[in-house]
């Protein structure tokens, strides 16, 4: 359902700020144009099959976000190949990517449309997406104006609302009380149920434990450890 | 591509619904939801109008028949370009947040943001035509407007790609931008007439894009006349040529697009 073959992805930093048209040219008449190369991922081939559920380990800076980002279509690849079979969900990760200074209604409604869904079909979920943000006070209240738990729990419950057979979920156990915790694992229950296949980036061993069917460990952009979990009892409805 | 499986059948629908999102909370933001929102919005392009309507009838005068409805829509027209231009310019920094997140053309976004300008430009028009319908007449060539109209819609559009793809690389842009309207302007025949322009301004005033669209608008809404067919057509070709040569380079360079963001 997704294959990598070695993948590598550089990034360019400049050595110096060339952001501007003016840095740019005198750096280059003046012959200094210069970078560092990052290798965000070097030489990573994966195989993710369909309903797998995939943990992705890995220190900060290990090149995890940027393997979704590529799975997901949003970087490509320096190198090496990538393909997907199927639609993928948005990113679902912290620091979320909201407009800030609108309502959390006109973001769901934002949202919705890049998952796909029209606005009949928003308007029928978007009370039950409230009500498992538990924003159902605030909706119309400017983004800004909520925590950063608030904002998470809004992203989580837009993007879980996704059809997509792929979901990419980058380190959204970490936040959230004990009580929404609890409604992501059930939520996270139903997607194994439902065979679809989840690549979930966690710093958190208990929960690649019980979700995951196989984990990978990212160092420097490489993949140095690859470990298969015991089988789940996925036709045993087990429920938190 | 890799990504190609996803445009299935309902690829325009969703496409038009995420313009349609993303367009409406912009108008949304600019306007706080509000008519006196939008009142305020005209109240740049008709002070304008003002300042100019007094410098050129009392301080210089120019010979411009019709002066009043001539500066009107020159200035309504002019408004809508430097309007979408400047923010669709940073549309795409504004948006980095969903980019970053999920593939979806990223032309959308630059679509989304013009199509805000465009709905005030679609206001403010309507009340020229009425503007004029009142204190002058009813014509057939007024009919005919809706060719300028598209062709500006054309061309800013083309504008508005190449200056969101020139943003994200160098951020100085907007400034140089500011800059260049501010001249532009007055290399547009915006306040004067073209045809009656000493020699040099009078060349770049009809070799400029906006300058013929505004002759056209010109003839058509206000002085009831028909420029030369060769005129039109070039027009008409270099505003969809510039366009698709736009489009090609904005796609050139989509995917870069979240990196540099």
């Amino acid at each position: 359902m997704i294959t990598l073959r070695h993948v590598d992805k550089v990034f360019r930093i400049p050595r110096h700020v060339t952001r501007t048209l003016y840095h740019r040219l005198t750096s280059v008449f003046a012959g200094s144009y210069e970078y560092e190369e990052l290798y965000a991922l070097r030489d990573v081939s994966l195989d993710v099959q369909q309903g797998e559920f995939l943990g992705i380990m890995g220190r900060n800076g290990s090149g995890k976000t940027t393997l979704l980002r590529i799975i997901a279509g949003v970087y490509r690849p320096t190198r090496g190949t990538c393909v997907v079979e199927g639609e993928v969900s948005p990113l679902l990760e912290l620091g979320l990517g909201f407009q800030p200074r609108l309502t959390c209604r006109d973001n769901v409604f934002i949202y919705s449309a890049l998952l796909g869904f029209s606005r009949d079909e928003v308007r029928t979920r978007y009370d039950s997406i409230m009500r498992f943000a538990e924003l159902e006070r605030f909706a119309d209240a400017p983004l800004d104006y909520l925590s950063s738990g608030m904002k998470v729990r809004l992203a989580f419950s837009i993007a879980i609302q996704s059809p997509a057979p792929i979901l990419l979920v980058d380190e959204v156990l970490a936040v959230g009380d004990a009580i929404f915790q609890e409604k992501c694992r059930e939520v996270f229950w139903r997607f194994r149920r439902e065979g679809r296949t989840v690549l979930l980036v966690s710093h958190d061993d208990n929960a690649v434990l019980e979700f995951c069917d196989r984990v990978l460990t990212l160092e420097s952009g490489a993949i140095v450890r690859e470990a298969r979990l015991v089988e789940k009892e996925r036709s045993v409805t087990r429920q938190p | 591509m890799s990504h190609n499986l996803r445009h299935s059948k309902s690829t325009w629908s969703r496409n038009i619904a995420i313009v349609r999102e993303l367009a409406v909370a912009d108008f949304r933001l600019k306007y706080h939801d509000s008519v006196l929102g939008y009142f305020w919005s005209m109240l740049n392009p008709l002070a304008l109008f003002l300042v100019y309507h007094f410098v050129f009838s009392y301080l210089f005068v120019v010979e411009v028949p019709k002066f009043t409805l001539y500066l009107l829509s020159g200035i309504v027209f002019w408004n809508f370009f430097a309007d979408a231009t400047l923010s669709a310019m940073n549309s795409l920094e504004a948006k980095a947040s969903l980019t970053k997140k999920i593939y979806f053309p990223r032309v959308l976004v630059v679509l989304a943001s013009t199509a805000t300008a465009f709905f005030s430009f679609i206001i403010n028009t309507s009340l020229l035509i009425l503007v004029v319908q009142i204190v002058d007449h009813v014509s057939s060539a007024q009919l005919l407007v809706l060719l300028p109209l598209v062709l500006i819609v054309i061309l800013t559009l083309g504008v508005a790609l190449i200056l969101s793809v020139l943003y994200i690389y160098f951020r100085d842009t907007l400034q140089i931008w500011n800059v260049a309207l501010v001249v532009g302007f007055w290399l547009t025949p915006v306040v004067y007439n073209a045809l009656l322009a000493p020699e040099p301004l009078k060349n770049v005033a009809l070799l400029n894009p906006i300058g013929r669209i505004l002759v056209l608008l010109r003839a058509y809404l206000v002085f009831d006349d028909f420029p030369p067919i060769s005129f039109v057509i070039t027009t008409v070709l270099f505003c969809c040529g510039f366009l698709i040569v736009a489009y090609w380079l904005f796609s050139r360079n989509e995917q870069n697009i979240p990196e540099y963001l």
